[in-house]
């Protein structure tokens, strides 16, 4: 009955009790706000249009047809050139577009790195910048995923038509 | 504080007031927890109309084009699946907290003078309920939901006078065609709703202005106080059970995710057809008593139910004793009984 | 309860309701996203081929993108590039392609499978220069017959036009010319001039290579049909096939997804894929057709297949899907019953009889050139193996009328008698026949027992309300047979007489034996 009687009084005064209202109050309004915004979170991901569905996979060649230390370019359906470079570990694909000022970049098999002609930018067979402008600015080449299946080399990627 | 002032004589609304209006006292017959059945429906209808809203983004209410809508929601779109999934668990846990809180009402001779009113508005929203549930479920454009759809509208057909009429209105010609679904979606999402809303506004501002009926129990102290504020004492109560209701919809959402069955076919009527179980009653009672009769006695049914607390005043003045409890319990157990036999059918 | 507990149990419900949204987060990152109709994707080296060839052919290139090959990219380039040195490899807009596509094209993606299936005996079709088919082909009817009869199922050898000097003609824009009586050609066991042998456009016809056409029945029917192997008529009065048609229009063979399983994606009916090709719970799709049959069916003399027991578990554990052990041991009983009644009964003899009559040199080394060669082919190129493949499948018609009927007949009727013509004063030849003849199968022509004769009778004189049905051989005056004027008279011409030199053995030679 106690505990009952507490119910219809009036708000407590007394420093402990209103520090325990005042904790009370914040564990419930914090555990509102992070589960409802959440949900909104869930909500917004219902909403906002995916693109990520749109991957899909493209036929670019065989391993057992590139050498080892090799690239060769990939034309994407949307017009995009991308090298497939193999390496020991794998394959890596990378955009040919330099990050600096959108020069096409070349891959040299001599030394395995990627050149941008326009202003001597180097990137490593990962893409990475070595010198040059894209150095300076520590942009790497693009990449894209590569997933094989077999001796089958597929890119994924959004395709539009 | 000029800033403040600023809002204040811009939008002249004093919170102080709202503060103490929300803390009127309430009886304490409400801490009980089967007293706050009456919050759950709104609570829910709030979850439904969220839920609503974002569905009808990706949903075309075209018969070639809805089924594969609502595929594409199921399969294709980003949690699509448990957007569609709360919005069954909801509407469903709506009709069963609808229910159970009208039950409470009658049972507790709640709708008795000066609340008659009240209790019509509270019976129209339990049969606007039931028609959303109907007009939800045939949006789907499944094999059961089409010919659910068909079932019903057929049904209607059968009224005496009107039924022909009103049944061609409900379908937008004299058989199910391309305007039924259009038809059924505006009501869903267009007047239904707005209904709701009407009603429900009323309905509280009965509760407001009557207050609710109170009741005394034999376990309470006659010295405490006889009630509590309702802000913040009832309104956290009402929270406790609302973040309750959103971990139960969202759990049975993942859980038992609505599946998607064999598009509408106008062609072929599936073996078995069986409406949603909130309608199993109706359909039993329609193999029983045939189809004339079925709709006379329903038609008649929900006339008493809607306007019960004067059939009720009328009873109690012929029969000399009051036959609300023991005319309710014959009902309910009757309707479970019906309901059963037909889940029960194959 | 207190506010205050009131609300650490709201906040307490609303981490649990933060819980139960992180596990829905989760459950949607399991999610398998279908629905998603992929592109079709025209990349690098293919799009100016198709930009052209969509003017030129627009068949081929509408029925490239609406298949497979189109939705991960491979292109028209991808299969028909060629290498330096090959021999049908010439310049085409800037790039070495070559007109046939081959088991070692294909094979450059599909490496298990075109291996597997060059192994098949499916792939060996081709091989059939020696056979009778090819004398019969080639040379009875003739070489066009050939090239457009048998070798577009069999396959043809491919071959280049010549000019003077032995060096293969090109046309002016440097493409190589193909021998038009060997391509077009997409008969299932050809040889390649890059020495890869078969097709596979002969089951996965391109351009589209739809798989769901490859497991339909009509698409093994382009070659299993006719008089010699009805396989696919067989399958169509079959149980099985009855099954497939409904089960087809009610579009429970789900034959387009890319994992097709009996007993998990369909259950309905097989096609001939099911049994022969596709994959069940326990074995994966095999592309050798032949991996899980026990008998050849297409010799003179059935044989058992090589390891014919373990391709037997294959085949049952196929039909286990469907059919309890017993069932499907009945079944085998009775197909192998069937195989066996046919090589005792008929091949058998019959090729005692042939071979005897060419070591007498009563019939030349020439085939087809003696009645009674057409005559034994008939037997066994025909009608025996439609008797032995509607066994084999459950085609009961196929089995009795169209099968073990006309097979009595061509023996009892055709064989036998112009064997005996030809043997006219070889004693050893007559001999051989009359041996042939003592055989227990073969007695009742000579006497039918009187209870068997009785049975016959009585049940025309039941079922018709007639006399007898059956004539017993003439010389067994039938005994207790009504006298003949209960026969019907005129009003029923069909009915036979009986032909004496056809039931009554001539006069019989002293067996030697």
């Amino acid at each position: 009955m106690d505990k009952k009687s507490k119910f219809n009084t009036e708000t407590p005064t007394d420093p402990a009790s209103t520090r325990r209202e005042f904790m009370s109050n914040v564990f419930m309004g914090s555990g509102l706000v992070v589960s409802h915004l959440f949900a909104a979170g869930l909500g917004i991901r219902y909403l906002y249009p995916s693109e990520k569905d749109a991957k899909q996979r493209l036929f670019v060649g065989l391993k057992s047809e590139i050498a080892p230390g090799t690239a060769f370019t990939y034309q994407a359906p949307g017009g995009q050139s991308i090298n497939i470079v193999r390496q020991t570990t794998g394959f890596i694909a990378l955009s040919d577009v330099c990050p600096h000022l959108g020069c096409r970049v070349h891959f040299e098999p001599s030394n395995g790195t990627f050149i941008c002609p326009c202003h001597d930018g180097h990137f490593d067979a990962n893409g990475s910048p070595i010198s040059g402008p894209p150095a300076e600015m520590g942009a790497a080449l693009p990449k894209y995923d590569i997933v094989t299946d077999g001796d089958i080399i597929y890119l994924e990627m959004v395709v539009k038509s | 504080m000029t800033a403040m002032e600023w809002v204040k004589s811009r939008f002249p609304v004093d919170q102080q007031s709202i503060i103490l209006r929300l803390q009127e006292p309430v009886p304490n017959h409400l801490k009980r927890w089967w007293w706050c059945l009456g919050g759950m429906p709104a609570y829910l209808f709030i979850i439904q109309v969220i839920t609503g809203v974002i569905l009808a983004f990706y949903y075309v209410p075209e018969p070639s084009r809805a089924y594969e809508s609502v595929a594409r929601i199921s399969h294709e779109i980003p949690l699509g699946w448990w957007v569609r999934s709360l919005h069954k668990w909801s509407a469903n846990l709506m009709i069963v907290t609808v229910i159970l809180h009208t039950m409470r009402v009658f049972f507790t001779g709640a709708f008795r003078a000066p609340r008659e009113l009240n209790w019509i508005f509270g019976a129209l929203l339990l049969i606007i309920t039931l028609v959303f549930g109907f007009t939800g479920y045939s949006l789907v454009y499944e094999q059961l939901a089409y010919w659910g759809a068909t079932v019903a509208t057929n049904l209607a057909d059968t009224v005496p006078l009107v039924g022909t009429y009103i049944a061609r209105f409900i379908r937008g010609g004299s058989e199910i065609g391309p305007d039924t679904l259009t038809r059924f979606f505006v009501f869903h999402i267009g007047i239904l709703p707005t209904l709701v809303l009407v009603f429900l506004s009323l309905h509280i501002l009965m509760v407001r202005t009557h207050g609710v009926t109170e009741l005394h129990f034999e376990d309470e102290d006659p010295k405490e106080k006889q009630t509590f504020r309702f802000y913040p004492d009832h309104i956290l109560t009402e929270l406790m059970i609302g973040v309750g209701l959103l971990i139960a919809i969202s759990a049975v959402a993942v859980i038992w995710p609505p599946e998607l069955s064999e598009k509408a076919n106008p062609l072929v009527t599936p073996a078995h057809i069986k409406p949603e179980w909130y309608f199993y009653f109706t359909f039993r009672w329609l193999k029983i008593a045939g189809l004339n009769a079925a709709v006379l006695t329903l038609g008649l049914a929900s006339a008493i139910f809607v306007f019960w607390p004067f059939a009720d005043k009328a009873l109690t003045r012929v029969f000399k004793r009051d036959l609300t409890v023991p005319l309710g319990i014959v009902a309910v157990l009757g309707i479970f009984a019906l309901t059963i036999w037909e889940a029960m059918a194959h | 309860m207190s506010l205050n507990a009131k609300r650490i149990i709201v906040g307490l419900l609303s981490f649990l309701f933060l819980v139960t949204l992180i596990i829905v987060a989760w459950v949607e990152g399991l999610q398998e996203r279908v629905g998603f109709d992929p592109l079709p994707v025209l990349s690098g080296d293919n799009r100016p081929c198709f930009t052209c060839h969509q003017e030129k052919t627009p068949g081929i290139a509408a029925q490239w993108a609406d298949g497979m090959h189109a939705k991960v990219g491979v292109g028209c380039y991808d299969c028909h590039l060629a290498e330096k040195g090959d021999l049908d490899a010439w310049h085409h807009e800037g790039k070495l392609i070559s007109t046939l596509v081959t088991p070692k094209d294909c094979g450059r993606c599909h490496k298990d499978i075109s291996a597997e299936f060059q192994k098949s005996h499916h792939a060996k079709a081709g091989q059939i220069l020696g056979s009778l088919d090819n004398v019969l082909g080639e040379i009875v009817e003739g070489p066009a017959a050939a090239h457009a009869g048998c070798q577009q199922c069999h396959g043809s050898k491919i071959a280049f036009q010549k000019d003077d000097r032995g060096e293969i003609k090109k046309d002016k824009n440097g493409k190589p010319l193909l021998e038009p009586t060997t391509w077009p050609n997409t008969g299932i066991g050809r040889l390649n001039h890059d020495g890869s042998i078969g097709t596979c456009s002969a089951c996965h016809s391109r351009h589209r290579f739809s798989i769901e056409m490859a497991r339909r029945p009509d698409n093994c029917g382009k070659c299993h049909l006719g008089p010699d192997h009805p396989q696919k008529e067989i399958y169509e009065e079959s149980k099985h096939g009855i099954a497939f048609v409904t089960a087809d229009q009610q579009g429970l063979m789900k034959m387009s997804e890319a994992e097709w399983v009996v007993g998990e994606t369909y259950n309905s009916a097989p096609t001939c894929a099911t049994c022969h090709v596709s994959a069940t719970k326990n074995q994966p799709a095999s592309h050798n057709p032949g991996a899980r049959i026990t008998w050849t069916l297409r010799p003179v003399v059935s044989k058992r297949q090589e390891n014919w027991e373990d391709k037997k578990r294959a085949m049952v554990d196929v039909c286990g899907n469907c059919h309890a052990p017993d069932w499907i041991a009945g079944h085998y009983t009775q197909y192998d019953n069937a195989v066996n009644l046919y090589n005792d009964k008929f091949a058998k003899p019959a090729k005692r009889i042939m071979d005897a009559l060419k070591k007498a040199k009563l019939v030349t080394a020439t085939p087809f050139d003696d009645k009674i060669e057409w005559t034994y082919f008939y037997l066994w190129h025909h009608e025996g193996r439609r008797a032995r493949m509607g066994a084999s499948m459950m085609a009961p018609d196929y089995t009795q009328w169209h099968g073990f009927f006309e097979v009595a007949e061509r023996f009892y009727q055709e064989l036998i008698p112009e064997a005996r013509e030809l043997a006219h004063n070889h004693p050893q030849v007559e001999a051989v026949i009359a041996q042939v003849l003592e055989m227990e199968p073969h007695r009742w022509k000579k006497e039918m027992s009187q209870a068997e004769l009785e049975r016959v009778r009585s049940f025309y004189k039941q079922r018709y309300g007639q006399g007898e049905g059956a004539h017993p051989p003439a010389g067994t005056p039938p005994a207790q047979t009504p006298p003949p004027a209960e026969t019907p008279p005129a009003a029923e011409p069909a009915e036979p007489t009986p032909q004496p030199t056809d039931h009554q053995p001539a006069p019989a030679k002293p067996s030697e034996v």
